[in-house]
């Protein structure tokens, strides 16, 4: 009886623990790619994308190929795409207008010097247009 | 007998205990409602150095232990920037005597013609313990880089001179460096006081 209920308090916390953890994200392994931006939410209207990619050691990856394209979660939308500039330390820049405010997947690709190709995906939430400083308000 | 009913009130005790420690666990981030947009999870600000009046380099990490507010905006900004930089005065101005705890900063998105003196000269008009930093443009992408800072140069009139379209929010950095909140450039005084206090609240 006593060892039931322990089982029970077990699987309890474990269930407790888990539902607090974020869900990590599958990645191919040929290089590690970073979302450095933005952070927060960006709202609805150009925007920037900012990602960092890393060899499997750390060491920052100059010389990929990087693409950045972005899907809304929900079918039927017209996804966004952007080539990324380089700007060093391992950063490339991807220019994004932001069509729609709602849930995105944002899969960003870099192509390697030898041709190998690593991806990963990132959720991000865009919200309702905010306005722009000399937008009159 | 006795002695396993006892044992099952207190498993029973137990199980409402833990059950209640993981619900108040889940929701212990969710006691205050915040003015802006808050990250789910502590998320550390890479530093950054930027210049500031007389030539001095002024990092992120040297306001460790404040609250930071980062603008990025210019002064020959015509409308949000003055009305942003006069908010954060009176959010400062409404901490009383916790006014220290909090530090802003605007940086340029107009290096160009934002001199160092020119913006210390500009926030300070609106307090004097705001600090303006300037850098190359590289330098400006880079501290904004995680809040994904957008702006670029816009026809003006022959008074102002072109303009730069920017993002109107204000960002949140706690004393740890983590960014904390992002503020739109709507949110009410009472409200980013009242979420400082509540922070402020929760480090005793």
């Amino acid at each position: 009886m006593g060892r039931r209920w322990l089982v029970l308090l077990t699987l309890m916390v474990l269930v407790g623990g888990v539902s607090c953890t974020r869900a990590s994200r599958d990645r191919e392994l040929n290089a590690n790619i970073d979302l450095i931006g933005p952070l927060f939410p960006p709202p609805v209207g150009l925007g920037q994308v900012v990602i960092r990619v890393s060899d499997l050691n750390g060491n920052p990856v100059e010389d990929a190929q990087v693409t950045v394209r972005g899907d809304m979660a929900h079918a039927g939308m017209v996804p966004i795409m952007a080539s990324a500039e380089r700007v060093g330390d391992g950063q490339y820049r991807a220019g994004m207008d932001w069509t729609m405010a709602g849930d995105w997947v944002i899969t960003v690709e870099a192509t390697l010097a030898d041709g190998r190709i690593a991806s990963r995906t990132f959720d991000m939430a865009v919200t309702s247009e905010e306005p722009e400083c000399n937008d009159t308000e | 007998m006795n002695a396993r009913l006892m044992n099952q009130k207190r498993l029973w005790s137990l199980f409402w205990l833990v059950l209640a420690l993981t619900i108040a666990g889940c929701g212990a981030e969710q006691t205050h409602e915040f003015a802006g947009a808050v990250l789910p999870e502590a998320t550390p600000l890479s530093d950054f150095t930027l210049t500031a009046a007389g030539d001095t380099p002024v990092s992120l990490s040297d306001f460790r232990g404040q609250y930071v507010f980062v603008y990025f905006g210019y002064t020959f900004c015509p409308d949000f920037c003055p009305t942003t930089l006069a908010k954060l005065a009176r959010v400062r101005e409404g901490l009383g005597d916790d006014a220290d705890r909090m530090q802003v900063i605007m940086v340029s998105v107009d290096p160009e013609r934002d001199t160092p003196e020119a913006l210390a000269d500009y926030v300070t008009r609106f307090d004097p313990s705001f600090v303006g930093l300037s850098g190359t443009t590289a330098e400006i992408d880079a501290a904004g880089a995680p809040f994904g800072l957008f702006y670029q140069k816009n026809e003006g009139s022959a008074a102002t001179g072109y303009l730069v379209d920017h993002s109107t929010r204000t960002y949140l950095i706690d004393p740890a460096g983590n960014a904390r909140i992002a503020y739109p450039h709507d949110a009410a005084v009472e409200d980013i006081v009242a979420d400082l206090r509540w922070l402020i609240e929760q480090e005793s």
